[in-house]
């Protein structure tokens, strides 16, 4: 429990629908890392990285390596993404990065509290690649951007500087179907398991 | 303006339908154990969030002025091109394939991937596209098994509920086969589910073109909604360099604010969750610098006998969102599934649309055999669409164009005409029971003349008494009198 009533539903919210919910706040972020690590994704492999401008932790792809994990940097840049060494992804290979990778990192734009639900961006800036391709997602989330209802969360999203970005993701729980006999199975073409690593914002 | 079918000519009979579904065990089970659940899920969610209706009347409300809104397609449509996509409108399922085609020519595309669309069953879209040499391959799991199989979706959504996992496998073996890959070990769901990833998995890398649907679109700002669990649509519409999103003209929503109310309604209907676990929006193409995303975002409108239906008594069920309540609480699709139905669109829906959409003449069976008036589809719908109202309308209809047997017609007519009068109610009683001693086994009447002989098939009924309770009555006044 924390003392705000948002950030307590949406994480209620979120687990109840077999997320994972990890409080980086006032403690040591990347030990908190390291224990959500531990649930999403235990063995080390290739992680998709999707760098925004004003990324909140730049030093996650030095922890992920103390890890043993192989960081994929995809760093927003002027033109367009680049890697860890300036270079410009080209979409075959970024393509082909995220669909190797064993777990996929990228900012929530925002939440919503009442339905557990995280947006995340695709533009020039954003990826959704690393929410979608890997079978595990970690999502790092600032509590003030977190919002009661759906209606105050579309209200930032249209009011967005850049406009509303060419995609806009809403993800309220793991990659699921009912389709065979109804009966429920998570990671169909998504990812089974998601996690927020909630923040503060400095 | 020619229409794809909604029906096929050599559709069967409803009674060789019904008998078929109805001897199936398997699908009947399954049928028995899955709709309750998701109906029951539906009210749960609503008693767990008291804002729920409020919201749902106001998304109601707005759809309703959506779709009497004609003005809001040519908006759309200006709206999608403004955003960098391309928008067309398409009569059929001929112009739908014809336009794919065009772009399949100009990009030597051979692949596409598609994420689960009952507009695109409608037009019969994979079938035109792989007469022309063009590989269609549909990434929702359920849609996915029974493209493999060969079959048509049973459910809205859930298209292969008439399948259980052990024949998902039979035909996951089949396919393994034939694409020369490793067949699922066991009939485990997350097996079965496995393989389903790895084999979509390639064809989402490669594909050249993604086609989808959509759940709503935005008039003000172009953004196309689509609405999904298993993130298959969100393959198709990021990973080829061509995304075309084919709609129905009635899916178009007028602001991005409606969303607010909308969003949350197939989810909250369907399956009783606050929302899918994707819901997308996509406002055009990718932007230079942007690498995820397509090249080219085209948006085709689909008619298809959408707007014949404007301004008509059954305009209302232009609203419907596809979120499939009122087959979950259907006691007759509880029974059959969706294949009885003989269409595309199955259910209490599909039974109006399926008709409206094409003709009277060749879907009527629908409002009339497998609709037994109970409400529980409008009871159900968020929406609130009438669809007893307008299953009588469709009846009347049907018998006003003369599409019943003449002796069916004469037999209801003479019926209705005796009793309209109390004369003509006592007279039909002393002939009945006149008539009756012909067919009376053990006190019951087990068959009667014309259309009662039919009726009388599969049931019994009592006998009218030696005395009715009017004759008893009558005699009773007037002894009183004497």
């Amino acid at each position: 429990m924390t003392e705000s009533p948002l950030v307590d539903e949406f994480s209620a919210r979120w687990t109840s629908l077999t997320g994972t919910v990890r409080d980086g706040r006032g403690t040591d972020i990347r030990t908190a890392l390291r224990e959500v690590l531990s649930n999403l994704c235990p063995d080390a492999g290739p992680v998709l990285i999707f760098e925004e401008p004003g990324f909140p932790i730049p030093e996650m792809p030095e922890w992920f390596r103390g890890f043993g994990y192989e960081p994929i940097l995809v760093r927003a840049g002027a033109e367009g993404p680049v890697d860890a060494d300036g270079h410009r992804w080209e979409r075959t290979a970024l393509k082909a990065a995220a669909a190797r990778a064993a777990l996929g990192v990228s900012t929530g734009a925002w939440a919503v509290a009442h339905t557990g639900s995280v947006a995340v961006y695709g533009d020039r800036d954003h990826g959704t690649w690393p929410s979608l391709l890997p079978p595990a997602h970690l999502i790092l989330l600032h509590t003030d951007d977190i919002f009661a209802t759906l209606g105050e969360g579309l209200g930032r999203l249209q009011n967005e500087p850049g406009g509303i970005p060419p995609e806009v993701k809403l993800i309220t729980g793991p990659s699921s179907t009912g389709d065979i006999e109804g009966q429920p199975v998570i990671g169909v073409h998504g990812p089974a398991r998601v996690g927020v690593l909630l923040l503060q914002r400095t | 303006m020619s229409t794809a079918p909604q029906v096929s000519e050599e559709r069967e009979p409803w009674p060789t339908r019904r008998y078929r579904a109805l001897q199936d065990g398997e699908l009947r089970r399954t049928l028995e154990r899955v709709l309750p659940r998701m109906a029951e899920g539906r009210v749960r969610a609503y008693e767990g969030d008291p804002e729920a209706e409020v919201r749902r009347l106001r998304a109601r409300d707005r759809r309703r002025e959506a779709v009497r809104n004609p003005g809001l397609l040519d908006r759309a449509m200006a709206a999608v091109e403004a955003r960098g996509g391309r928008a067309a409108r398409v009569r059929n399922g001929e112009e739908a394939s014809a336009y794919l085609l065009e772009i399949a020519r100009r990009r030597g595309a051979t692949r596409v991937v598609k994420s689960k669309s009952m507009v695109t069953e409608e037009l019969q879209l994979n079938r035109r596209l792989g007469e022309a040499g063009i590989e269609v391959r549909e990434t929702d799991l359920g849609e996915y098994i029974i493209q493999l199989a060969g079959e048509q979706p049973s459910h809205i959504l859930a298209p292969a509920i008439h399948r259980n996992r052990s024949q998902v496998k039979d035909v996951f073996l089949n396919a393994a086969a034939a694409f020369g890959v490793e067949a699922p070990a066991s009939d485990d769901l997350d097996v079965l589910t496995a393989f389903a990833r790895r084999e979509l998995r390639a064809d989402f890398l490669s594909a050249d073109i993604g086609v989808t649907g959509g759940n709503f679109l935005v008039a003000e700002t172009g953004t196309l909604i689509l609405i999904t669990n298993e993130g298959n649509a969100d393959m198709v519409t990021t990973l080829p360099d061509v995304h075309v999103a084919i709609v129905g003209i009635e899916k178009v929503v007028e602001s991005f604010d409606d969303l607010v109310d909308l969003l949350p309604i197939p989810a909250m209907n369907g399956v009783g969750r606050r929302l899918s676990s994707y819901t997308t929006m996509i406002s055009g193409p990718r932007q230079p610098g942007q690498i995820e995303g397509p090249e080219e975002f085209h948006v085709l409108f689909v008619d298809n006998g959408r707007s014949k239906i404007r301004e008509t008594p059954f305009e209302e069920v232009l609203t419907c969102i596809r979120c499939g309540a009122c087959y979950n609480v259907c006691p007759v699709f509880r029974q059959v599934g969706g294949h009885a139905y003989g269409s595309v669109y199955g259910g209490p829906i599909g039974s109006a649309l399926t008709p409206l959409l094409s003709s009277l003449r060749q879907a009527h069976d629908l409002p009339e055999s497998l609709c037994t008036l109970c409400h529980a589809c409008v009871e159900a719908c968020p929406m609130d669409i009438d669809l007893p109202h307008h299953f009588v309308a469709l009846r009347e209809q049907a018998v006003r164009e003369g599409l019943k047997p003449t002796g069916m017609s004469l037999t209801y007519r003479t019926w209705a005409r005796w009793w309209e009068s109390p004369g003509g109610y006592r007279r039909s009683i002393r002939l009945a029971r006149l008539g009756q001693r012909l067919y009376e086994r053990r006190g019951r009447l087990t068959g009667g003349p014309g259309l009662l002989g039919g009726w009388t098939k599969t049931r019994d009924m009592p006998p009218v008494a030696r005395e009715t309770f009017g004759e008893w009555w009558e005699r009773r006044e007037e002894g009183r009198h004497d």
